[in-house]
């Protein structure tokens, strides 16, 4: 590609070669294009229709120049002797697949002058201009900080025997086949830049402007951005002797303090990522900081991702150092195996949320609670925030709306799409590690992910995988989570203990009329039931715990809704406890897993003391309004 | 110096009548076991048999936390980590300053205002108590004083609304808009933060102003005895005005000392965090001794401000 950037008229002018091949057994007789940008051509299109009023809020008082749009001039073939010069533009039909919005201009279709043939390779000219929307998702420009995603007639994927070439929604993030990408970039000498892959040249030319040229093989997306105001850093890491990758840090000025947590964030997925999935093939990873009001941060790009901070983000709140480290971690899921984010979000999305837990655990320990007053952070040090509690809130609340399979824009709303996507995919592989193992886990994710790299992997090549290291079928564990909108939940129903009655009745041929059994006195009939309160059934162990400090583990398969463990002997039981190894992090109410016979006085105590603190701190300062 | 003068005459006055600071303390402490015994059942029907009872007893137990706020509902809603040391003073604060007060649950609502009404009715016994003198407490003369008072002074809180409520609700929200503007176009978030800051410093002296004001209209009403709540109003504005340099320090060297000590009991409280039921007695304890002290603050400032009214009067 061959890109200029009017920043004056915040336009883009581009010229693309593409060279495709025909890889499926099909003969095609047409060829599909995104065209994304016009997802921000006017407020009828798919994407600002599926937000709703928030959606439709930022662009209210948008002027002429804030809509985004791309307008394809020509679409020539080359290098084919017979047709070199024929231009398909002619042909271009506006295709709206997956709703009926005819307003929808983000997926086109070419029609090809004669059918292409399996192994064929057609080489084609684009060119095309772009007005850089003022961002409402993703990408745009503000000021003078750009950051362009999805902004070049990028070609879909043919697979399945059809174009899986999906329109610009609200709720979904992309897809897109591999390719090798070389880009030149022309724009003000005076922008510092960044972009998917590796830059090759930079060179000043005499009107003030710069070419910067990128290239990268085995990607599916080019991204860049520039703005005059990065600083820009960089910083090797070594993986093993010759193996590297520089990894590039683009930071606003204002936050030149969180220099070394950014690269210490990027590092330390860099390493754990690389161990649990797979070395990082790539040469180079950036990591951009976003100007406020972008709306670009937390989001991820073959090579490149961005962030987000605030100034005054403490240590130990886990910003910017979890969003750096999960958008880091998507370089893997939706990178290098290029999961379907549209048709499969949560093998994107919960895969890199789990990541970027396991990831952030391991580098730093647990978080610390932060809540922001008057937007100044402030960490309360005595609360921490385990990794288990990561999601389940989420999934708590709004995951039994809908199923995790589901297409991204298919579900009720987005609070249900990112608790089905991000945390519920999250808590079924945090499940999972725990009932696997950690070691047979570990293998089992690095062996999903090393074969599929590059391979648009599909639910059944995760199930084939988990089953195969587990070594027995998990689909019926696996379908509860993934086609189920069942929660887990097990609980300790109740507990008792009781001396053996008395005898009364004929035993041995005697007749007996309240006969104490021998020792009865000092013994106990003690039971403890457990209940299964949600749908998702898991095998779990529970844990009994006598008088005296003698302790039974049992277990249960969880198939019927409760059952009961009887004991006799001498202690009675004083607590039982579900789950006792915090295995099914999925169990969304993890309060009534124990049950102890006596409760604790102190806690309830010591807590209302403290709310008892702030209500008369309240009501003495809120007579303000009454003298 | 006036002030300084006004505010040491206060403290006198207070000292003389030490036993009403501990009658009102034992009020806001009486009113809010009202509804600290709800607030234990929920806690205690939560936590109680469960091992989260024996880890909330040692710390924190942040996952029986987000379960019980995901479940709870009314008071409920109001717990969280937040609720100790700074946090309680942080979440007071911005509630106020960003009318945040309006979300919490209705009890919580309700109580407020019984208890801001049975403070206007209160006020009316303390400025009575600290008008006739030295004289020490006596519930028979602060109860004349406060029934006697009471329908001059609910007209001037209900008065005070409209200024209180005029901020918290008209300006507010458009400072909140004016910051929005600011920092829309802004590449940093410094811009927001700082504007967003200097609005709720904007909003902090306003009410401070609105109930200075206020004080002194109260104060008229009882040393002038008016009965028209809008003269009295009148007349603690044109006091204010007349005498803006005397009026303002001695309100704002009250704050201050309310401001350290807060900070004081802050640092204490965050610091002195033993466990076991020692612990929370002594938690209790530092409680009750920091609210004392913002009781003793309150009367204090209205003795101040009622000595500072008779200095210029004279």
């Amino acid at each position: 590609m061959d890109v200029r950037l009017d920043t004056a008229r915040k336009v883009i002018t581009g010229r693309e070669v593409l060279m495709w091949t025909n890889t499926s057994p099909d003969t095609l007789k047409s060829l599909w294009f995104h065209l994304y940008w016009n997802a921000f051509a006017n407020n009828a299109t798919t994407f600002m229709t599926e937000g709703g009023a928030s959606r439709q809020d930022p662009v209210r008082h948008f002027k002429k120049e804030d809509w985004g749009w791309i307008r394809v001039d020509s679409i020539k073939i080359l290098k084919d002797p017979a047709l070199e010069g024929f231009d398909l533009k002619p042909s271009l039909t506006f295709q709206y697949p997956d709703d009926i919005n005819d307003m929808d201009r983000t997926v086109a279709s070419v029609d090809l002058p004669r059918p292409m043939a399996p192994g064929e390779t057609i080489v084609l000219e684009i060119r095309w201009e772009g007005q850089v929307p003022r961002p409402i998702s993703r990408t745009g420009v503000i000021n003078d900080y750009y950051f362009l995603g999805q902004w070049f007639p990028k070609i879909g994927v043919y697979l399945d025997g059809r174009w899986n070439c999906h329109q610009f929604h609200g709720s979904s993030e992309f897809f897109a086949d591999y390719g090798t990408y070389d880009v030149r970039l022309t724009l003000p000498a005076s922008f510092v830049v960044g972009a998917t892959g590796r830059r090759l040249e930079l060179t000043r030319n005499a009107d003030g402007t710069a070419c910067h040229r990128f290239t990268q093989d085995s990607v599916h997306d080019f991204a860049w951005t520039a703005s005059p105001r990065f600083l820009e850093y960089r910083q090797r890491f070594d993986f093993a002797p010759g193996r590297t990758s520089e990894i590039i840090l683009l930071l606003q000025p204002e936050h030149r303090r969180l220099k070394e947590r950014y690269l210490k964030a990027v590092m330390s997925a860099l390493k754990q990522a690389s161990l649990l999935l797979g070395d990082y093939p790539y040469e180079t990873i950036t990591c951009v900081d976003p100007a406020y009001n972008s709306r670009s941060g937390g989001m991820e790009y073959p090579t490149i991702f961005t962030a987000g901070a605030g100034f005054l983000d403490p240590e130990g709140s886990g910003d910017p150092e979890a969003v750096t480290i999960h958008e880091f971690g998507h370089n893997y899921f939706y990178g290098l195996l290029g999961s379907n984010e549209f048709e499969n979000p949560w093998m994107d999305e919960g895969f890199t949320t789990f990541l970027e837990s396991k990831i952030y655990d391991l580098a730093y320990g647990p978080r610390t609670y932060t809540r922001t007053y008057f937007g100044i952070p402030v960490l309360f040090r005595g609360v921490t925030i385990p990794v288990e509690s990561s999601g389940i809130s989420e999934v708590r609340r709004t995951a039994g709306r809908d199923v995790m399979q589901r297409y991204a824009w298919h579900f009720r709303d987005e609070e249900s799409y990112s608790a089905n996507s991000y945390d519920k995919g999250e808590i079924m592989l945090r499940t999972l590690e725990r009932l696997l193992g950690e070691k047979t886990f570990a293998a089992m994710m690095r062996d999903y992910s090393r074969s599929n790299w590059f391979g648009h992997p599909r639910p059944k090549d995760f199930y084939e995988t988990v089953s195969r290291h587990a070594g027995r079928d998990m689909s019926g564990l696996l379908d509860q989570f993934i086609y189920g909108a069942g929660v887990c939940d097990y609980a300790v129903g109740r507990i008792d203990n009781r001396h053996p009655q008395p005898l009364r009745g004929w035993l041995d041929g005697k007749l007996l009329e309240n006969t104490p059994l021998p020792g009865s006195a000092q013994a106990f009939e003690s039971e403890v039931v457990v209940q299964r309160l949600g749908d998702i059934r898991i095998p779990v162990d529970v844990l009994v715990k006598f008088k005296g400090g003698r302790t039974l583990r049992e277990t249960w398969d969880g198939q019927y809704l409760w059952k009961r463990f009887r004991y006799r002997g001498r202690a009675p039981i004083i607590q039982a406890v579900v789950d006792p190894d915090f295995k099914l992090v999925a169990d969304i109410n993890r309060t009534n897993n124990s049950l102890s016979r006596e409760p604790n006085g102190l806690a309830p105590w010591k807590w209302t003391v403290h709310w008892l603190g702030w209500l008369q701190h309240a009501l003495e300062f809120f007579v303000i309004f009454g003298g | 110096m006036k002030a300084l003068l006004n505010i040491l005459q206060g403290f006198k006055t207070v000292k003389s009548a030490g036993r009403l600071v501990v009658f009102l303390y034992l009020i806001n402490l009486g009113f809010s076991m009202i509804l600290a015994v709800p607030m234990y059942n929920s806690l205690a029907e939560s936590l109680g048999r469960s091992q989260a009872g024996e880890n909330m007893a040692r710390g924190f137990d942040y996952l029986w936390w987000e379960e019980y706020r995901d479940r709870g509902h009314g008071l409920a809603a109001t717990f969280g980590p937040s609720v100790i040391g700074r946090g309680a003073l942080l979440n007071n604060l911005e509630g106020l300053l960003q009318m945040k007060w309006t979300e919490l649950p209705a009890e919580v609502l309700a109580a407020f205002l019984i208890y801001i009404l049975l403070h206007t009715f209160l006020a009316g016994g303390v400025l009575f108590l600290y008008r006739e003198g030295p004289s020490g407490f006596s519930l028979r003369r602060f109860l004349d004083g406060a029934l006697g008072y009471f329908p001059s002074f609910l007209g001037l809180t209900l008065l005070s609304w409209v200024f209180f409520f005029g901020v918290g609700f008209l300006l507010v929200p458009q400072l909140t808009e004016l910051v929005r503007n600011i920092s829309a176009n802004s590449l940093t978030e410094k811009a927001g933060l700082w504007a967003g800051l200097a609005a709720s410093l904007a909003t902090w002296v306003l009410f401070m102003l609105i109930q200075m004001v206020f004080d002194y209209a109260r104060i008229k009403t009882v040393l002038e005895e008016r009965r028209n709540i809008f003269r009295a109003f009148a007349e603690g504005l044109a006091f204010s005005l007349k005498h803006p340099l005397a009026t303002l320090c001695l309100y704002s060297i009250l704050w201050a000392a309310g401001l350290v000590l807060s900070v004081v009991y802050v640092v204490l409280q965050e610091s002195l965090a033993p466990s076991g039921p020692g612990g929370a007695l002594l938690a209790f304890a530092g409680q009750q001794v920091f609210i004392l002290g913002l009781v003793g603050l309150r009367c204090w400032t209205y003795a101040a401000e009622l000595h500072l009214a008779r200095f210029f009067r004279t």
